[in-house]
């Protein structure tokens, strides 16, 4: 019996964390399905094709904020002006701590904001537990 | 003229006729008393009939006021009636009258009125004279004038008689005489000739006017003024005066140097003031004035002014307003102040300030490159050396998990650096406290519980006496006292640890002390210890060398001084002074 996968999107422009947060989200047990975007460009692109051609909706997506060409922030605006879009959980994860930036992407429709824990072990318990948190409903309904 | 017995003229000469204002042909035959009836009881009559009676000549003087003409008669009786002679003696009169107020100007005068022959023997000496020189006239007339002059200016008599002698006059002026008493006197001459009938030159009259008081009225003012413009001139300022009516203005000397001009060469209007102004200046400064002008205020403003150079100048201009008697502004007049080297100083201090503020966010900059891009890469150096040493530890060689563990320790040890640097950065950076009553007696017992690990690892005994509550931010002086306290334990001997905590009053302040039992600290590093990253020890003992310099910080937010006294091996005594000014918990 093989399950769906579950699809999962990470803008991130930083490699060591695109393979921690592989880490964790192995972690979950879960099987998925990883695209990744190394840049804002590379990621409204990918959302661009999303209904068009056939491409699934990504169940839950990892979004840094500090990335180049086009910020995370306006991915977000971005992801959240599409209909098909606006209910996929879309987690902020960034090594920023500013008060700003955390408050602006709740507003924006972030459904959850993330600081990168400095420790390797919180880094993956965090990410990891986050997933699960925000899968567990899709994941049961595609199961 | 002749009368007989009957009042009636038998003889009238023209001379008669005239002073009569009659014709002879009238008057003969006729009774006097018919055509000068208006005579009759008056003296005329009277000495007429007393000539007649006692029968002797008699002479007196008569007024004939209708004519404004003095007569003098004089009446001579005989067998058949009586002589009258008149003679017309008004010039007379009028030149006697006109002495006799010359005299009475000479005697009332306050200057000193002398007259001399030329020889220089005094002739008169009048009621001035005697005020001013303090001699009587009897005490000096028929005295030579000589007596009055001081040894020195013996020769200027000689002088002034050969000028009077050439027929010159001698205008104001200015000696010195000595009065009676012996005192020098400033005396102002005026010596003219005096004619006889003939023209000829037969003497001289003096007038002597005593300026000994006005010689030192306008000595006090000269020398007022001396110090005025001494003030000035060491002020930079000069003085100037505005009469709105005239529309003239009048600047002193000192106030056409500060303007690059040479003296005397101001134009005088309102024109001319504007004249050197910065254009951009001008429109404030008019503004200023008519404010001024409308308010009925003192007037202040600064501004620039192009010199004859280029170059440009501050001034600061006072005034103040006189208004006429019916409100009206009259005239304003001030002083202007050179204040290009103030200016200066105040740019020179704004250009400093700005230089700092710069410096100051280029260190919150710092901060946030320390936070952010620092960390970032530090962070994934320490996760993967850590996920080699989870996974792979025992699959390399010795040395490769040795070299993994360097790393490994390292990052640590660079995280905690950062760390503490962004905790100093952004104590400077940090706005003004907000200040609460803080107990310190609280804030050494919360900072004991976060060393509590430290502290029982260590077998450490904190003794806290009481301690007083001041005002201040409780979560920077709980950081201060985990500092110091941590430090006690950190740098210990080999006997437990035992610190003391106490604190005692220092004037307005208190003074507080965390006593330790450790390794203590040479003199020479008392001070240095405070700086940043200034260590002591190697890395046997955990630290980045920041600690102090982030207690040194807090304690001077606190308007306070840290400092230590300590002697090697024989444990240190950290102290810090802090404002009380709590009221009491």
């Amino acid at each position: 019996m093989s399950t769906k996968p579950v699809r999962i999107f990470v803008v991130e422009d930083n490699e060591p964390d695109l393979i921690l947060i592989r880490e964790a989200l192995r972690m979950t047990g879960l099987k998925c399905e990883i695209t990744h975007f190394k840049d804002g460009a590379e990621a409204l692109a990918g959302l661009a094709r999303i209904g068009n051609n056939g491409e699934p909706i990504p169940d839950l997506i990892f979004l840094d904020l500090n990335i180049p060409k086009i910020t995370g922030l306006e991915v977000l605006v971005s992801a959240r002006s599409k209909t098909i879009l606006q209910k996929v959980p879309i987690v902020i994860l960034t090594s920023s701590q500013s008060h700003d930036d955390r408050s602006q992407s709740l507003g924006l429709g972030a459904t959850s904001y993330v600081t990168k824990p400095f420790e390797l072990n919180e880094f993956l318990t965090d990410v990891c537990d986050i997933a699960m948190q925000l899968l567990s409903k899709p994941v049961q309904q595609h199961a | 003229m002749t009368l007989d017995r009957n009042w009636c003229y038998t003889y009238v000469n023209a001379e008669a006729a005239r002073q009569g204002r009659m014709n002879r042909e009238e008057m003969l035959g006729r009774c006097i008393w018919d055509i000068f009836p208006q005579a009759r009881g008056t003296l005329f009559e009277r000495e007429l009939q007393r000539s007649i009676t006692e029968q002797a000549p008699v002479s007196f003087d008569v007024e004939d006021l209708r004519y404004n003409q003095s007569l003098r008669l004089r009446v001579y009786p005989g067998a058949s009636g009586i002589s009258i002679y008149g003679v017309d003696i008004s010039a007379e009169k009028n030149a006697v009258e006109a002495t006799a107020r010359l005299a009475a100007i000479v005697e009332s005068s306050d200057d000193a009125i002398i007259s001399k022959d030329l020889n220089g023997v005094i002739t008169s000496w009048n009621r001035g004279a005697e005020r001013i020189f303090g001699y009587q006239a009897s005490e000096m007339i028929g005295q030579p004038v000589s007596k009055l002059t001081p040894d020195d200016r013996i020769d200027e008599m000689p002088k002034i008689l050969d000028r009077i002698r050439r027929g010159e006059r001698v205008d104001h002026y200015e000696t010195v005489r000595r009065a009676k008493s012996g005192r020098l006197l400033n005396i102002s001459l005026t010596v003219s000739p005096v004619h006889d009938g003939n023209g000829r030159i037969i003497g001289a009259s003096k007038v002597a006017r005593d300026i000994t008081e006005q010689r030192l009225a306008s000595e006090a003012l000269r020398q007022s003024e001396t110090r005025l413009n001494l003030a000035l001139e060491a002020g930079g300022m000069g003085a100037w005066e505005w009469d709105i009516g005239a529309g003239r203005v009048t600047w002193s000397p000192q106030l056409e140097a500060i303007h690059g001009l040479p003296a005397g060469t101001f134009g005088g209007t309102f024109e001319d003031y504007q004249r050197d102004m910065h254009p951009e200046d001008r429109d404030r400064v008019l503004i200023a004035i008519r404010e001024a002008l409308e308010k009925r205020e003192d007037y202040r403003v600064e501004y620039r002014i192009i010199l004859p150079d280029g170059k440009i100048a501050w001034l600061e201009a006072r005034g103040r307003l006189t208004v006429d008697s019916k409100g009206e502004p009259e005239r304003m007049a001030g002083i202007c102040t050179d204040i290009t080297d103030r200016k200066q100083a105040e740019e020179e201090f704004f250009r400093q300030a700005n230089r700092l503020a710069r410096s100051n966010a280029d260190l919150r900059e710092f901060a946030y490159v320390a936070s952010h891009d620092l960390q970032e890469p530090l962070r994934n150096i320490a996760s993967f050396t850590q996920m080699l040493n989870q996974r792979y530890k025992g699959r390399f060689d010795a040395d490769a998990d040795q070299y993994i563990k360097y790393v490994t320790d390292a990052a640590g040890r660079m995280t905690h650096l950062i760390r503490d640097l962004l905790g100093y950065t952004r104590l400077l950076n940090a706005d003004e406290l907000p200040l609460t009553n803080v107990s310190l007696g609280e804030s050494v017992g919360v900072a004991l519980r976060d060393l509590q690990t430290s502290i029982d690892e260590n077998h450490a005994v904190v003794d806290v006496a009481p301690l007083p509550t001041v005002r201040g931010d409780k979560v920077q002086l709980t950081q201060l006292f985990q500092n110091l306290i941590g430090n006690a334990i950190k740098y210990r001997r080999s006997e437990a640890p035992h610190i003391c905590i106490s604190a005692e009053p220092r004037g307005q302040d208190v003074v507080l002390s965390v006593r330790d039992n450790g390794l203590g600290i040479g003199s020479a590093y008392h001070e240095r210890i405070f700086g940043v990253f200034k260590r002591l020890h190697g890395a046997e003992r955990p630290g980045t060398g920041i600690g102090l310099a982030i207690c040194k910080k807090i304690v001077e937010k606190h308007g306070g001084v840290i400092w230590v006294e300590s002697t090697p091996g024989q444990g240190s005594t950290f102290k810090f002074s802090i404002k009380t000014g709590a009221t009491s918990a």
